[in-house]
């Protein structure tokens, strides 16, 4: 294993030595976007606009919250339960849907 | 020979076999992008090379045409960040400063690459070592470094200074509840003042000078979110938050070539976006030949992405002014050559389009059209196929409406209109109710006179007049168009269906009753097919009110510059075709929609695609070509000569002034300059994704844009 290793490390040396010296360009060394250099910083304060997101999240994790209680009397219940589930499953589906199709999902 | 593209070092047996294997997977940034390049080649790349947007993969940077001194500064950095290996090619210009000088270099014409592609593998497989290679600093890239340094340097500097200085100055604020202050209403700055003075503030009886600023210990202020936070700029809900300056553009792969986007970004939610305006913007006047009968290959060369419109409009404004009738009216063989450049024109950007939407296959079927197209083998029923896919694209309609804002619409309104896209088409226009509105031949400008000063005042006054019936003519169409009807189950096909096989008179009543009721149209929209001139001069001004709900409060503000189908898809019927002896023997009329949004844009171009089909199809053998019109241009003449055509984008103006046989003056007013200015409200508050999709939506042509 470790000859394997030092196998692979001095192959990768060897192909490294084998493309020639680097030359050292001012460009390469920042980094661009289209072709624009990005003078900035990328460490700032950034608005992720939870909100939305924290009620749907609220909304639809209480009402999953169900899903334990029904998940122990499942055996006992049986297709019932599956059925009765199924139906709750769907309404907040829908409600997603419904959701979704306002522009809930949005981050506006 | 690749001096600042080789790697350093002998080429031997084992690099020798790296340079041909790399030299068989070609990877090409195009620059100024694939739509131009696109323009250029009748047949796409498959297999022989791969086209990137990334340049750190790419071994090849291809410069396509000529272009402006800073967007050559921006090649320059994309040239610098790619690997070594690299070919520079030059397609027409010889030399760009500040980009090296090109390793191959190859005349622009159609289908330069297959000439080229051979000769960049060579030189790949053979010159990617080379002991003369050497680091490219050109003195420009290291200063913009520099400049950037100092940048990310100042803001460092000036933000420990900052939080030093909030605390000194708030200490004492740090007991009051800020937030009850309605703080996003006020400037933030003038905090420091309020012992003194009354800012008009709600401020609920707090005594700000009781609370002694001057004798707080200033180190309770260190750390406090209020302090730190008082001179960052405020998000639309009010939270202090920092905002990030990004550029999209000028080679981003899913904006047009050459469009640069300047964005504060809050979040993901852009704040401020501008398109920059000097970009690719050749200067005009500077550049211009002195010979008239050279304007129509410059201005073709002008704007890589409509030469066949701009062409003929230089050739048209020439007739107009050498001829005795001042004529530049199109005939129908250049009609059908436009209406093949507007299909190759829309499909070119609906794979633009197709990249902001991140629809691989979207993009390959339009640049697969839109090859076949411009070579003329284009098949018609596949093309109307892949349109109706389109359409049909699931999710895509919700997209494109739902979350794309309208040019001066409110969010609410927005979401209101968003399922509400009517596409209208009129095919058999009343052309002889439409004469009404039309300039006929003797109204024609005509200003110029061989010879003749002071003629050109005169010239001046009658071209007014023109520009005023065409504006009141679009006025009519767009009153009655979008005010009167209300179309709730409007089909576009069967609409089309009825249209095409029965032309409408007026008094022609009952037949259309039958019609619509049997493709379930609207009686008011029937109506409109007629364009009856009454009714046009009735809802002049009556129904101003319900076309401002209709599309949109303060659109017209904003849109009253814009043409094309941008101006279309908002439902005002802007199409300088209407004027067009051609296309009025033709019953053609314009596509409207009244969505205003990207999804109405989109719709009104695919439709205008299967417009200009049926257009082409009617005019049977006519395959398109210029006119063979006389042009003379006496040596000693002046005067001005003007013509207008509506361009894929929208109406064209050129006008110049000839003095003495030479070209004096030369104003070209385009689209897409319009359309740049609607960026900043047709961005803002959007998010990212959506902004950039409702800005390509625009289909703005940089090139277009003369600063």
């Amino acid at each position: 294993m470790l000859v394997a290793t030092a196998g692979l490390v001095w192959m990768i040396y060897l192909i490294k030595n084998s493309l020639g010296q680097t030359l050292d360009e001012p460009g390469k060394d920042i980094p661009a976007e289209s072709g624009n250099l990005a003078p900035k910083p990328a460490w700032l304060r950034y608005h992720v606009r939870y909100y939305g997101y924290a009620l749907l999240f609220l909304a639809f994790d209480m009402e999953m919250a169900y899903m334990y209680p029904w998940a122990v009397v499942y055996q006992e219940v049986g297709l019932l339960a599956l059925l009765d589930m199924g139906v709750f499953l769907m309404i907040l589906f829908l409600g997603l849907v419904y959701t979704w199709t306002q522009g809930g999902l949005n981050r506006q | 020979m690749m001096k600042y593209g080789a790697r350093k070092g002998k080429m031997n047996f084992f690099r020798r076999w790296m340079a041909k294997a790399a030299s068989r997977e070609l990877c090409i940034f195009p620059v100024p992008g694939s739509d131009v390049l696109r323009t250029y080649q009748s047949e796409s790349l498959s297999g022989q090379a791969r086209l990137t947007t990334n340049s750190r993969e790419a071994n090849v940077l291809l410069v396509v045409g000529d272009m402006s001194r800073a967007m050559a500064g921006q090649a320059a950095i994309v040239y610098a960040q790619m690997p070594r290996p690299r070919v520079l090619v030059m397609a027409g210009p010889e030399h760009l400063d500040p980009l090296p000088h090109p390793d191959v270099h190859v005349t622009l014409e159609n289908d330069f690459l297959t000439t080229a592609l051979p000769v960049i593998r060579e030189y790949l497989s053979n010159h990617s070592w080379k002991d003369e290679a050497e680091a490219w600093r050109p003195e420009t890239l290291v200063n913009k470094i520099e400049e950037a340094g100092q940048q990310q340097g100042h803001m460092h500097d000036h933000g420990g200074h900052d939080h030093g200085h909030e605390g000194h100055q708030h200490g004492g604020h740090e007991g009051h509840d800020h937030s009850a202050h309605q703080h996003e209403e006020h400037g933030h700055g003038h905090h420091t003042e309020h012992a003194s003075h009354d800012h008009g503030h709600n401020h609920g009886g707090h005594d700000h000078g009781a609370h002694g600023h001057g004798g707080h210990d200033h180190g309770s202020g260190f750390m406090s979110m209020i302090a730190m936070t008082k001179d960052l700029p405020r998000s639309a809900d009010g939270l202090p938050m920092e905002w990030s300056d990004v550029q999209f553009g000028p080679f981003h792969p899913g904006l047009p070539g050459g469009l640069c986007l300047s964005m504060k970004l809050d979040g993901d939610t852009v704040a401020e976006a501008e398109a920059d305006q000097n970009l690719t913007g050749r200067n005009l006047l500077a550049s211009i030949p002195d010979n008239p009968m050279a304007l129509p290959e410059y201005l073709e060369a002008v704007n890589p992405m409509a030469p066949v419109t701009y062409r003929l409009l230089a050739q048209k404004a020439l007739v107009n002014f050498s001829s005795e009738a001042g004529n530049s009216a199109l005939t129908l063989p250049e009609a059908v050559l436009l209406e093949k450049e507007r299909i190759t024109s829309h499909l070119n950007w609906l794979a633009v389009l197709a990249v902001v939407l991140g629809s691989d296959w979207m993009r390959d079927q339009a640049i697969k059209h839109y090859h076949r197209f411009q070579n003329d083998t284009g098949s018609v029923p596949q093309l109307s196929g892949f349109i109706k896919r389109v359409k049909k694209m699931p999710y895509l309609k919700l997209k494109l409406s739902v979350a794309s804002h309208g040019i001066g619409e409110t969010e609410e309104h927005n979401q209101g209109v968003a399922g509400d896209t009517h596409v209208e088409h009129h095919y058999e226009h009343n052309a002889d109710s439409h004469s009404d509105h039309c300039h006929e031949e003797g109204d024609e400008y005509k200003p110029h006179d061989h010879g003749k000063p002071g003629h050109e005042g005169h010239g001046r006054g009658s071209h007014g007049s023109h520009e005023q019936s065409h504006e009141g003519h679009e006025h009519h169409h767009e009153e009655h168009n979008h005010s009167d009807h209300q179309l709730k189950d409007h089909k576009q096909e069967s609409h089309e269906h009825e249209h095409a096989d029965h032309p409408h008179k007026e008094g022609d009543e009952s037949k259309k009753h039958e019609h619509h009721g049997e493709h379930n149209h609207s009686h008011e929209m029937h109506q409109h097919a007629g364009h009856e001139h009454h009714e046009h001069v009735h809802h002049d001004h009556g129904s101003g009110d319900e076309k401002e709900q209709a599309i949109g409060p303060g659109l017209n503000q904003l849109l009253g510059d814009i043409t094309g189908p941008v101006a279309r898809a908002a439902g005002i019927e802007k199409d300088h075709r209407l004027e067009e002896a051609v296309y009025q023997q033709a019953g053609w009329t314009p596509v409207t929609a009244t969505g205003n949004n990207a999804w109405s844009r989109l719709m009104v171009r695919l439709d205008e695609i299967e417009q200009s089909l049926r257009f082409i199809e009617k005019a049977g053998n006519d395959s398109g070509s210029e006119s063979s019109q006389k042009i003379n241009i006496p040596s000693i003449g002046m005067g001005n000569g003007i013509a207008h055509i509506e361009s894929p984008r929208g109406k064209v103006t050129l006008k110049f002034h000839i003095h003495e046989g030479k070209l004096a003056h030369v104003h070209l007013a385009s689209p897409s300059a319009a359309l740049a200015g609607l960026v900043k409200p047709i961005t803002e508050q959007q998010e990212l994704a959506d902004a950039l999709t409702a800005v390509t939506s625009l289909d703005i042509s940089p090139w277009e844009i003369n600063p």
